[in-house]
């Protein structure tokens, strides 16, 4: 029953990396991390003229008809999902007039492009802003990470969602 | 290094690799007549292979049939949660259903889904964004001193909660069981589960999984998600060490023989 000995290690060694965690960031933690006092949760209804910017915009068929942030002073916070290749990632973003101040990925489901988490990528977002309230074109563009083109791609276009809803909250404020 | 140690690792490394290296061979073979084997366009609807694709078999499920409209039907297959036929997400067991004036409400045990009168999803507030771990029943009030008629109450493990009216925050209620007068909203099983949820499932699922794409993740591994991707990886590096285990020992046993006719050579002479 020698065999079995490598065959038990083949299947451990697998079975180990297949249980890193795929929960970076738990999303009431980064909405308490986001906040120095308790931030008010208010919703946005995403009408036909909405979802239909957020589709030219990106091309996503953003699900539901409401989405919510929280809001505290002139800083949100917004957790959107998007699919990357097959799995949602969960990705909280926070804005300040306009721009994105933070962008952390909370769950992430995909088995590759996990290399969206870290500070090198994430810290892109920071400062992302459009070019103008018309043209819906961000001031920089978002470098790629080699084998998770998806997920980049997925993740730059919840930018600009979480941009154009900033937009839209502030606008309706004024 | 010695010979008997090469060999044992030989030994070892050949035999827990065969099962792999065969699947790769013979997977190998059949993804290069994909066309002439029609590999992409036969489908496979095996439970345990459309589980592994996220694609739940039909016979693991409920159908339940709301207190409040019987006309409405909540199935729920594997992890998916239909309503009315329409797919709403993927989510935990469904507890209770509450068509309210502007919208339904659906409430799983860590999750709520708020449903259009046009059946379309208008959010899924998620269980990070609820005051409470595991909903157990959803009661609305009949006549009560402290809240008005119709209040809906959240019955949790940890504590009653009340819904704002546009369910976006929860406030705890405490109140006495013996004394409230209320009507519970708990979802019932119905009996016409099995042909719903095979038409549920035949309709979200369309043909099943091709053939080619089964055997390409299995030839790669990716059938088994990172553990079987891991295993089909170790497979091909130990190929390589067989290689070089199987080289050395093979020029060990070389130089034995000719050590030995050369001692045999001298001893004659």
């Amino acid at each position: 029953m020698k065999p079995v000995k490598p065959v038990l290690i083949f299947i451990l060694i697998a079975n180990l990396m297949y249980a890193l965690e795929d929960v970076y960031l738990e999303p009431e933690v980064f909405i308490a991390n986001t906040f120095t006092s308790e931030p008010e949760i208010k919703t946005i209804w995403l009408k036909k003229d909405i979802k239909a910017d957020i589709k030219e915009l990106t091309g996503l068929d953003y699900p539901g008809l409401r989405i919510r942030y929280w809001e505290l002073g002139n800083k949100r916070a917004w957790i959107l999902e998007a699919i990357g290749k097959v799995k949602l990632i969960t990705t909280g973003f926070v804005t300040q007039d306009q721009n994105i101040e933070e962008m952390r990925v909370l769950i992430y489901r995909e088995t590759h492009g996990y290399e969206v988490q870290y500070p090198f990528f994430r810290n892109q977002f920071k400062g992302l802003h459009f070019q103008s309230n018309t043209s819906y074109q961000l001031n920089k563009k978002i470098d790629g990470i080699s084998g998770a083109t998806l997920s980049v791609n997925a993740l730059t276009k919840l930018a600009k969602i979480a941009l154009y809803l900033d937009n839209c909250v502030t606008h309706s404020a004024n | 290094m010695r010979r008997e140690f090469l060999l044992r690792i030989h030994r070892w490394l050949g035999l827990s690799a065969t099962l792999f290296l065969v699947i790769v061979s013979i997977t190998g073979i059949l993804l290069n007549y994909t066309e002439a084997l029609k590999l992409d366009s036969t489908y496979v609807r095996n439970g345990f292979i459309l589980k592994l694709y996220g694609m739940n078999p039909a016979n693991q499920g409920a159908v339940y049939q709301s207190p409040q409209n019987p006309k409405d039907t909540i199935a729920y297959v594997a992890d998916s949660l239909f309503f009315n036929g329409a797919f709403i997400g993927k989510t935990t067991k469904p507890i209770a259903h509450l068509r309210l004036e502007d919208f339904t409400v659906l409430l799983t045990e860590n999750e709520i889904h708020l449903i259009s009168p046009e059946n379309q999803l208008i959010e899924s507030i998620k269980a990070s964004a609820l005051p409470y771990s595991k909903l157990k029943s959803v009661l609305r009030t009949n006549e009560n001193q402290n809240q008005p008629k119709g209040t809906t109450l959240l019955i949790s493990e940890t504590g009653a909660f009340i819904p704002d009216p546009y369910w976006i925050t929860f406030k705890p209620y405490h109140f006495d069981p013996s004394t409230l007068d209320s009507t519970e909203y708990n979802l019932t099983l119905s009996e016409e589960a099995p042909g719903y949820i095979q038409s549920i499932m035949n309709d979200f699922q369309g043909d099943g999984v091709p053939l080619y794409r089964v055997l390409l993740d299995l030839h790669s591994g990716k059938l088994f998600s990172v553990p079987g991707q891991t295993l089909m990886n170790l497979s091909a590096l130990s190929i390589l060490v067989l290689i070089v285990s199987g080289l050395m020992s093979w020029r060990k046993r070389k130089r034995r023989v000719c050590e030995n006719f050369e001692r045999c050579k001298e001893n004659a002479s």
